[in-house]
């Protein structure tokens, strides 16, 4: 019975990949193009110490935190950092987005325009279609990991520690990887692929406005947005990996409430 | 057994009743009509028919097994067309129907390709460049290459031409010679009359009237168009006469067919020149369901 739930996962992954491609394909190769295009012309633009200096001053100033998180300390800034802080908010945020686009159309999107009831009447399983989007959303979120942080290990700075570019990989990743779980389960929750869309991009704003006012007054109010544990990885500094098990975790809960809901409620 | 038994179905959404209480029962081998008014709840029967929507009240069973719990193995054994086949923009036609194939595992495709010719498809394009007509062959194409034991059909002729109508028509009835049971919700009630054994009509969450169709028709009336010598005179309050249309001696009447014998014979005397009846269509069944209040449907219906 239980494995009956799941039955024709992998056949409707590789349609879910089929339908997808070129979004994938695009979405992948311009978050990655971006990151390295900025990796490869900042040992251009940043010359000096004083202009890394330079830079690193300019972010210290709570305008700045607000936009795009905390700031590293002057002492010891190097290229990688101002990548960091230059790019990693608004590419987590790009990411996010492209999951939300992506687990939205390939939920709930195909419910609305009767794919989904093509395929109920197969032999598959009623939680087939959730898994496979789900199966790839994971797929799509690791290859960013993947490429990024071996592009980055490989072709960035020097600054660009292999740990840092594999962290920097998977804290954009994880980030995706949690609005994936949001909209996963705004999808069983919303009435229509317009409300899910909505109550997921809703969702990220919020995060970002909690973010924003946390990282300029309050730790703890950051560590209420999923976003405000996206800017404290201290990624080619310390190092923490905890923002990725945190991200992580909340992804696999909310997936796991979504298919909670997904096998109770009709179509 | 039967191969489909529906009992007391009841399927509310939120505080709307679809379905009130729908009792169907198909056998094997059987084509059974499924007509009605829009809205009527043909396509929710058939959803919770196929485990896509949980019954709030009732019993359900397909092939002896629980359609909501055993719906996985159930549908190994199933082929469905929806009235609206949606499929995936970016895939081919092609594409679609062999991934439908593979998912149920039991696809021929020499009979695939076939049924590509005999509906005159273009597998090779993307299916966003597809009309209504042609997703709506795609859809059935891989409905009939499958080998099902039940054809589960909702309204699948929508769009098509008239030509590739004839095809699905014959189709149905190739199925149909090979043992295989195919339920039709349909709109297009010449088709129904063509192809199906038994007919159930449902209105408004309800199943009003069921049978084969000359039980159907027995319920109902004849047309009679007569000239006789004599005018027939007060023909409106003749028992089983209804809807008079009279010019002198040329009358145009409906008679129920229980009162048909009766009504002859008081024509008689006044000398039949004409005499034309008119078999009451399957439309003029439908028409007097939708359009009569509910108190005068169970009248025809109480004679059972
Ligand atoms: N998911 C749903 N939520 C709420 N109401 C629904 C849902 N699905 C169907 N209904 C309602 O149930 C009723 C029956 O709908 P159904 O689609 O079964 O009709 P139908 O007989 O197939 O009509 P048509 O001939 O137009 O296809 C309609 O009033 C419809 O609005
Ligand atoms: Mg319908």
């Amino acid at each position: 019975m239980k494995s009956h739930l799941f039955k024709g996962t992998g056949r409707i992954t590789r349609l879910l990949f089929r339908q997808n491609r070129l979004e994938i394909l695009l979405w992948v190769t311009g978050i990655i193009g971006v990151t390295l295009a900025a990796a490869l012309a900042f040992p251009e633009v940043y010359r000096t110490q004083e202009d890394i200096l330079g830079f690193a001053v300019t972010v210290q100033n709570p305008a700045m935190v607000a936009m795009i998180g905390p700031a590293y300390p002057l002492k010891g800034y190097t290229i990688a950092m101002i990548l960091a802080a230059e790019l990693l908010l608004f590419t987590a945020i790009a990411v996010a987005v492209m999951n939300i686009l992506l687990v939205s159309s390939s939920t709930r999107l195909d419910e609305e325009e009767g794919r989904l009831e093509m395929i109920r009447a197969l032999p598959v399983g009623r939680l087939a279609y959730l898994s496979a989007s789900i199966l790839m959303i994971t797929a799509v979120n690791v290859s960013v990991f993947l490429l990024l942080g071996a592009g980055l290990a490989v072709l960035g700075h020097e600054s660009m520690m292999t740990e840092g570019s594999f962290l920097y990989g998977a804290v954009l990743a994880a980030t995706g990887l949690f609005f994936a779980g949001v909209t996963a389960l705004s999808a069983q929750l919303a009435e229509s692929s317009r409300g899910t869309k909505g109550l997921s991009l809703g969702l990220l704003i919020l995060a970002y406005a909690v973010r924003a006012v946390g990282d300029v007054q309050s730790d703890t109010l950051s560590l209420l947005s999923p976003l405000g544990w996206t800017v404290r990885t201290n990624v080619f500094l310390e190092n923490d990996w905890w923002p990725i098990g945190a991200l992580v975790s909340g992804a696999a809960l909310f997936a796991l409430l979504a298919f909670y809901l997904n096998k109770k409620r009709d179509m | 057994m039967s191969l489909v038994e529906i009992n007391g179905l009841v399927k509310r959404f939120g505080s709307f009743t679809a379905l009130k209480n729908i009792e169907l029962k198909m056998d094997k081998g059987e084509i059974y009509g499924f007509i009605g008014p829009n809205g009527a709840g043909k396509s929710t029967t058939i959803r919770v028919l196929l485990g896509m929507l949980k019954p709030t009240a009732g019993k359900v069973t397909v092939f002896g097994k629980d359609a909501w719990k055993d719906a996985v193995d159930i549908h190994k054994r199933i082929a469905y067309v929806p009235g609206e086949a949606n499929l995936w923009p970016n895939l081919t036609g092609g594409e679609v129907i062999d991934l439908f194939l593979s998912m149920r595992g039991n696809g021929n495709t020499a009979r695939r390709d076939e049924l590509i010719q005999r509906f005159d498809l273009d597998p090779t394009k993307k299916c966003r460049t597809y009309s209504k007509g042609n997703r709506q062959k795609i859809a059935l194409i891989a409905a009939f290459a499958s080998d099902a034991d039940l054809y589960v059909l909702d309204e699948p002729t929508s769009g098509l031409d008239p030509l590739m109508e004839r095809i699905f028509q014959e189709l149905v009835l190739e199925v149909k010679a090979q043992g295989k049971s195919v339920l039709l919700s349909s709109h297009i009630l010449s088709e129904v009359e063509k192809l199906c054994d038994r007919v159930a009509i449902i209105r408004e969450g309800e199943i009003i009237e069921k049978g084969t169709l000359d039980e159907l028709r027995h319920l109902t009336r004849s047309k009679l168009t007569v000239e006789t010598r004599d005018p027939l005179t007060s023909l409106n309050e003749w028992t089983g006469v209804h809807e008079v249309q009279q010019t002198g001696v040329h009358a145009e009447f409906q008679v129920d067919t229980e009162d048909l014998d009766q009504v002859i014979r008081r024509i008689s005397p006044h000398g039949i020149l004409k005499l034309e009846s008119a078999p009451p269509t399957l439309e003029d069944l439908f028409m007097r369901h939708y359009e009569r209040t509910g108190g005068e449907v169970s009248k025809g219906g109480a004679g059972r």
